[in-house]
């Protein structure tokens, strides 16, 4: 498999990359819970149409790195850029720095949990971030929101309630409602870990669909072979750090790392 | 056998609505400054900047951990020694039972707030809404929904807390009892049409409550 994709490269480090298409970068990110550091200084940048999968054990991190990088979680050091604009702590920018409000906008999240807001329909869900945020019309923002749910297959369902949806609906609604912010990169963490087996390929089906059309993205799964299918590279972290990455290719087929092929065992047979 | 007679009652039955209506405005007007001073210390207290959080909670548990009649006193009869100026009678009911439904309401604005599940405020942020906008759209229209049975009951509850007013002398429904006792010498007849009074108001308070909830719980 030779890769023809811009991001064929896989540079590990982000002074490699074009720095004009680097959409989004983490820098040294270190994140503490009370004594437990569970993240020690992670690199990691994003080009524009990049697909980048993290994979490792429970406990690795890759939840709490993904969530740093739209400030969900703050990190204790290091830096969030988006497009070489470093991220502050404040919502609203501030001199050079971006505000997380701003940063989020373009940076849009699906979780494991979907969450919904319950007490909106599916159509008032995904036309919620355009019109308060975006302060698009109504009109407007209903348009878009149609398209998107119309892409994730939803259409019939824009009046119904969260709770009259099956959990493979509800994270096709939640990625619906991140497109709708039109934004230039996504993070999915764990989006099927939540789903019954059956309804995980259904939400697997949109996602690759939007790696075709070159969204970007960062993906944190435990699907190895969906990661191996849509990634341009392939992050492996253990204990906070990265310990690999590189293409689907080799770091899922020819894995040279005692503790990746530790881990990727777990998963064949 | 005691022969009833509810003449001498009816006769001042003036006495008694007008007792009523006053009753009334204490409980109407305590809501309303409990609401606002009640939401006021919930968002101190949900703020995280440690002295207004703790400031907050002081003033809670100062309110819920003494007697209502206490602070009623307190205030009437002991805070103005402090002040160096008297306070009315009806300002010091008005200010004790407003201070007492604000602590009060705001642990029932807290709680609700606090039971929403985390994942709200963060697929509110992650659309990139403000605080204040994850607040208002997406936190709050689910957790007054949540609040609204204990809300209600806390309520009730202050309109009943209405009647210790009448021991500094404010002329609601109780104290309005005790004058026409003192006139008829009935105390049975005086003290049952009030307590019927209270019973008539509140029941259908206390039925609505009921219905909010179990909409609510069908609802979920």
């Amino acid at each position: 498999m030779t890769s023809v994709s811009p991001a064929a490269a896989y540079p590990a480090s982000a002074s490699a990359q074009n720095a004009a298409d680097i959409v989004l970068e983490a820098r040294g990110i270190t994140k503490c819970f009370g004594a437990l550091t569970v993240l020690h200084g992670i690199d990691l940048a994003l080009t524009a149409g990049e697909v980048v999968s993290i994979i490792g054990p429970s406990g690795s991190g890759k939840s709490t790195f993904i969530r740093c990088m739209n400030m969900l979680e703050k990190p204790d050091a290091g830096e969030i850029l988006f497009r070489n604009r470093r991220v502050g702590e404040k919502h609203r920018g501030n001199g050079d720095l971006l505000g997380q409000g701003e940063l989020r906008r373009h940076v849009g999240m699906v979780f494991q949990h979907f969450n919904l807001f319950p007490h909106m329909s599916v159509l008032e869900n995904v036309i919620e971030g355009p019109v308060i945020v975006q302060r698009k019309s109504r009109a407007e923002a209903v348009e878009i929101a149609m398209d998107y749910i119309a892409k994730v297959g939803l259409a019939e369902k824009r009046d119904a309630r969260p709770d009259q949806l099956s959990g493979g609906q509800k994270q096709r609604v939640a990625i619906a409602r991140a497109l709708a912010m039109q934004p230039d990169a996504l993070l999915l963490d764990e989006v099927t870990s939540a789903l019954d087996p059956e309804l995980v390929g259904e939400v697997l089906g949109v996602v690759r669909d939007l790696a075709n059309q070159g969204m970007t993205m960062v993906i944190v799964t435990h699907e190895i072979s969906f990661a191996a299918d849509v990634s341009d590279r392939v992050v492996f972290m253990e204990n906070g750090r990265i310990v690999a990455q590189g293409s689907p290719e080799t770091i899922l087929r020819r894995p040279d790392n005692e503790r990746l092929k530790a881990f990727l065992s777990r998963f064949h047979g | 056998m005691y022969t009833w007679s509810f003449a001498p009652i009816i006769q001042a039955r003036d006495l008694f609505l007008w007792g009523a209506w006053i009753t009334v405005l204490y409980t109407v007007g305590s809501i309303a400054i409990g609401l606002v001073l009640g939401l006021a210390v919930c968002f101190a207290r949900l703020s995280g900047i440690g002295p207004l959080n703790w400031f907050a909670q002081g003033f809670q548990e100062l309110f819920r951990c003494t007697p209502l009649l206490v602070q009623l006193l307190w205030i009437y009869y002991a805070l103005p020694l402090l002040l160096g100026f008297d306070m009315p009678n009806w300002a010091a009911a008005l200010l004790t039972l407003s201070l007492y439904a604000a602590a009060f309401y705001a642990e029932v604005f807290r709680g609700g707030i606090v039971s929403i599940d985390k994942g709200q405020f963060e697929a509110g942020a992650a659309i990139g809404m403000s605080g204040w906008q994850v607040m208002r759209r997406i936190i709050l229209p689910q957790a007054i929904r949540r609040m609204m049975p204990a809300f209600i009951n806390q309520s009730v509850t202050q309109f009943k807390n209405t009647s210790l007013v009448s021991v500094i002398s404010v002329a609601d429904l109780t104290y309005m009892a005790s004058i026409v006792n003192g006139q008829t010498y009935r105390p049975l007849e005086s003290y049952t049409v009030v307590a019927v009074l209270y019973f008539v108001i509140l029941f259908p308070m206390m039925k609505f409550a009921d219905y909010i909830e179990y909409r609510m719980r069908r609802g979920n």
